[in-house]
């Protein structure tokens, strides 16, 4: 008897490769075969086998595609070419029904693996993009303003109060009057700024509520939003948990870590966690140990958010200021 | 120097067009899978293939003499992305099955709207490094392509040659040196590689993808 554990079952062949029964396997089963295990259903035909190769050899031989790391006694592996030839052929009838299985559950593996961390992920991208679009949009607008308003327009380059000034603005000595036809065309670019603004706020208060919700510490730690940043650029929230505080400090500063390693230039002291108040409070000497400790403390909460879900902010915390000089 | 289309004309498959400057795969699935340009003749639409976006491709356009994708090879595919190359192995063994592994499932999901247009690719989202989670889902190919940019790269292609590839199968291994380290010489990280294949593989050929894509090796096999 030769069997086969496969995606479509347990194929169950005489000797001579010619498939005499299949066994269905129901989604535990084939998970646990995934895993390298043997399941009760493949020990059990194994038994039955005994009696019938008894005389020829004294134990049933049995194959398996997957090879498997604890031996049992009634399970002979093989690689009998021979064997794995019955095995390929019988696959190969059935090659479209094993195709669909293959869809069905990758199919299932593309859905579980969206988690809160997909999801922040996503948004991180999202919020990229339209602080970029805003800050274009302040640019252009700017720009025009500047026509009219020169001294304000400067003042606040680059600030949503430009969008005020669109509205109603002083004149000014230097610039041109300005007529109700351009004063509402630069509204309209003002309201697209103001709306960008809008959606950017939305989606800090999204990655806020979910994060706090999903990995409370990490969020308490590093700040919602450089939180979602963190778990970005280390590809997940598990990789997150699995990286080294120290990479964790350098993430978002690969160009400058890996120019070090190149060419032995100095090294970065920090990646984006150089944004939080605990570095920026500090005077720039003190950057290097505080993105040290920061980095440290967000590893730790990362873990725990991640593989035990205690609440440790209060530690946290105080660590963080014990670290301080 | 003749560039890019050195030797080019060696591949030898009636699902193959190698022009001076082009390449083409018939279309298994009329239309375009990811913008790439067609024309239609009498025998049917042809896919243009570009070497900048697939290393298989690469590796023709490079003189590539070995070229075992028949009308129904079997083929292990390892780090299928979101299908660009496979898509042209799939036009190459209509008959045939791909065994598409993806591990990210934001690129699988698109791997996975191709698979179910074509009826010769079977996607599976799973990691390359653990062949036993996927081996009771495909069945022993002939072709092994590994095109998983990672630091142990040549330990998953053995891994997956070892349990999965038939003997005297041929494996392809697109190996990228800054993968493996960033820091050390490509020529020395090569040397090992060749190394390490020793043993397993017979090495048939060994390609420089220049320029198509850069610091990448290009190696062609025979598992023993």
């Amino acid at each position: 008897m030769i069997l086969a554990s496969t995606a479509l079952g347990i194929l169950r062949m005489d000797d001579q490769g010619k498939v005499q029964e299949t066994i269905p396997l129901d989604p535990e089963e084939l998970q646990a075969i995934c895993r390298g295990e043997y399941i009760q259903k493949e020990l059990d035909l194994a038994a039955t086998g005994e009696a019938a190769h008894a005389s020829t050899t004294g134990k049933q031989k049995v194959y398996m595609l997957t090879p498997k790391e604890t031996k049992h006694e009634n399970i002979t592996l093989t690689s009998d070419p021979r064997k794995i030839s019955f095995l390929t052929a019988a696959l190969q009838e059935r090659a479209q029904q094993l195709r669909e299985e293959n869809i069905r559950l990758s199919a299932q593996a593309v859905k579980a693996s969206v988690t809160f961390d997909t999801e922040a992920m996503k948004a991180v991208h999202a919020l990229d993009e339209l602080e970029r679009q805003l800050n274009a949009q302040l640019k252009r607008l700017g720009d025009w303003l500047s026509l009219y308003y020169p001294e304000q327009s400067e003042k606040h380059k680059g600030s949503l109060i430009l969008t005020k000034l669109a509205h109603d603005a002083p004149e000014q000595e230097m610039g041109a009057g300005i007529h109700p036809r351009e004063q509402k065309a630069l509204q309209a670019l003002a309201a697209q700024a103001e709306a960008l603004e809008q959606s950017r706020l939305d989606l800090e208060a999204y990655l806020a509520e979910s994060l706090k919700a999903n990995a409370p510490n990490l969020a308490a730690i590093a700040g919602p939003t450089m939180a979602a940043r963190l778990i970005a650029l280390a590809g997940g929230m598990e990789h997150l948990a699995r990286l080294p505080a120290s990479t964790v400090q350098m993430l978002g500063a690969e160009k400058a870590l890996f120019r070090h390693l190149r060419t032995g230039a100095r090294p970065p002291k920090h990646g984006i966690i150089v944004n939080h108040p605990y570095i920026q409070e500090a005077p720039p000497r003190e950057h290097g140990r505080r993105a040290r400790a920061l980095a440290d403390t967000i590893s730790m909460a990362a873990r725990v958010d991640f593989y035990k879900g205690a609440d440790i902010v209060e530690q946290l915390q105080q660590r963080l200021a014990r670290r301080k000089r | 120097m003749k560039g890019d289309r050195m030797g080019a004309e060696k591949v030898d498959n009636p699902l193959l067009i190698v022009e001076k400057k082009a390449t083409f795969t018939k279309a298994l699935v009329k239309g375009p899978v990811y913008g790439e340009k067609t024309f239609t003749r009498k025998d049917g639409q042809w896919r243009e293939w570009v070497p900048k976006r697939s290393k298989l491709c690469a590796a023709i356009r490079k003189g590539m003499r070995q070229f075992p994708f028949d009308n129904d090879s079997t083929v292990l595919y390892l780090g299928a992305a979101s299908g660009t190359t496979v898509s042209h192995v799939s036009d190459l063994c209509p008959e045939g099955m791909i065994f598409a592994v993806e591990f990210s499932p934001d690129t699988g999901r698109q791997l996975m709207l191709l698979a179910k247009k074509r009826g010769n690719i079977a996607p599976i989202i799973a990691d390359a490094n653990q062949p036993i989670t996927y081996a009771p889902r495909v069945w022993p190919a002939e072709i092994l392509y590994q095109d998983v940019a990672q630091r142990n790269q040549v330990d998953i292609l053995k891994r997956n040659a070892q349990m999965l590839l038939k003997q005297g199968g041929t494996a392809f291994l697109c190996c990228k040196a800054r993968s493996i380290d960033v820091a050390r010489n490509p020529a020395d990280i090569f040397a090992q590689v060749r190394g390490e294949l020793k043993g397993m593989f017979q090495i048939l050929e060994e390609l420089d993808l220049r320029p198509f894509t850069m610091d990448h090796r290009f190696y062609v096999m025979r598992k023993l």
